[in-house]
């Protein structure tokens, strides 16, 4: 499971330590994102997170950026974003399926699958900017096809992006625009369109 | 071999405002052999409509709310510092949000609570978006035209960051030693100031005109320091003044800079 959810762990006399265990940060609050967490990990031999002296009890400095990932690991929003992307990446490879076997009734109706899940993820949004920059890219695009199924290759593109998501559901915000050009690239409008109609009025 | 010499707005369309705006300014650049972006135009661009990106940017961060930052948005352009976003713009967008009313989103509020809530949600979905928007405008900003020219030895560019959610711009002025360094260059061509002067007095008496003109004047007196705020009331005059004489000045705003470009022999286009 943490190959594919991106979730630091910290090696201590052999086992596995969670960083989520870490007490101070409880489920939910909020911490300034410039703000680095100081936590005690007695006896961690692993050189990757030993910044503090060689032995005995020592104090790790530990980024934002270390700690966010884990925030919300296992949380009920990372399982059923898991779940739900499990589901639109099936969606999205049973519409390419249908498509080459030439029937855009199914390939349609499995897009439209797809795009019912997509107000759910984006509630999982906790998970960080870059899932939630992805999903609301996703939920313009269909909104901007109105109705239209997409063709191939904007298929194509969707099921890409989808499953690197499943597989980082942690990216961060910029991460995440390098999938939204992705998304741009064949043609999908990642923005909500009356706010581009409301941007572009002088 | 045809150049454009790129004015602010002309780099606000192509950046900050996707669609059919961004589309029409980058097919107006491929048109000519070689597009030049002085960096006067990035910093009219940071200081004007890439602030008041950040500023909407900052009252979804701060609200929380769609319906709240729509009230912000209203109050602003009825202000005396209103942006160009004129009420009709913001009717797109109640529409908009009038529209997804229809919509229950019911059974997500019982999982997710205030998360799942139209208003949250229409929030996020815009701050998101604004997000990108100003992060990818500022990093494309010097990969939009052939070259970047004109440098500004007074000016910080700086990088744009992100703070406790907020967008930070940093400076946004210049920050000379002595005096702007625009000064020297400009005050080698007195008359060139003095027909630019000429031919803002033949335009709409307007707040802009007058404050320019005033700077214009008091360039050609050699004693006087050009200073930040001058420098930043110049506009349109530093795009007519700097042009390449074989380049047009590529703007969305002819009205005021046809007049300036024409006194120097110049020429300003929309795209």
């Amino acid at each position: 499971m943490a190959t594919s959810t991106n979730i630091v762990e910290f090696r201590s006399h052999g086992s596995l330590i969670p960083i989520y265990s870490d007490a101070a940060i409880s489920y939910g609050q909020k911490k300034p994102s410039e703000t680095a967490t100081t936590a005690s990990f007695p006896d961690v031999q692993d050189p990757i997170v030993s910044e503090a002296g060689p032995s005995g009890s020592q104090s790790l400095r530990l980024s934002q950026a270390e700690l966010y990932p884990a925030r919300h690991a296992f949380s009920p929003e990372h399982i059923t974003a898991l779940r739900l992307l499990a589901l639109a990446v099936g969606r999205s490879k049973r519409a390419l399926d249908a498509i080459a076997a030439d029937n855009a009734l199914v390939a349609d109706t499995e897009i439209q699958k797809l795009q019912v899940l997509l107000p759910e993820l984006f509630c999982c949004r906790v998970l960080g900017d870059g899932f939630g920059t992805i999903i609301n890219s996703f939920m313009s695009a269909f909104e901007a096809l109105a109705g239209d199924t997409p063709d191939v290759g904007q298929i194509r593109a969707i099921n890409r992006v989808l499953q690197l998501l499943k597989e980082k559901p942690f990216l961060s915000a910029d991460e995440a625009d390098d999938q939204v050009e992705v998304l741009e690239s064949v043609g999908l409008s990642p923005y909500p369109r009356e706010l581009v109609e409301f941007l572009s009025s002088d | 071999m045809t150049r454009a010499y790129v004015e602010t707005t002309v780099l606000a369309d192509a950046l900050l405002k996707p669609g059919p705006r961004a589309n029409a300014a980058k097919s107006a650049l491929r048109r000519y052999d070689e597009s030049l972006l002085p960096v006067y135009s990035i910093k009219e661009f940071k200081a004007g409509p890439l602030a008041h990106y950040v500023w909407f940017h900052g009252k979804l961060v701060t609200t929380g709310s769609w319906q709240k930052t729509l009230g912000q948005l209203r109050k602003t352009a009825m202000s005396p510092f209103r942006m160009r976003w004129v009420s009709t713009a913001i009717e797109a967008l109640e529409a908009a949000e009038h529209k997804d009313r229809a919509i229950t989103l019911g059974h997500l509020v019982d999982k997710y609570g205030a998360l799942a809530t139209r208003d949250v949600v229409q929030c996020d979905r815009y701050r998101l978006s604004l997000r990108r928007i100003i992060m990818r405008a500022w990093k494309k900003r010097r990969q939009l035209t052939s070259t970047v020219v004109h440098e500004l030895s007074c000016y910080p560019e700086g990088d744009i960051v992100e703070e406790r959610g907020l967008i930070e711009l940093g400076e946004v002025d210049c920050c000379p030693k002595d005096e702007c360094c625009l000064a020297e260059e400009l005050r080698r061509h007195p008359e060139s100031l003095k027909k630019m002067k000429a031919a803002i007095a033949g335009q709409p008496r307007k707040d802009e005109n007058v404050k320019r003109s005033q700077v214009l004047r008091t360039l050609t007196r050699p004693s006087h320091k050009l200073t930040p705020k001058q420098c930043r009331y110049l506009g349109d005059a530093v795009f007519a003044y700097f042009c390449p004489p074989d380049a047009v000045i590529l703007t969305t705003n002819t009205t005021d800079l046809i007049p300036l470009a024409e006194a120097l022999g110049k020429k300003a286009e929309a795209p």
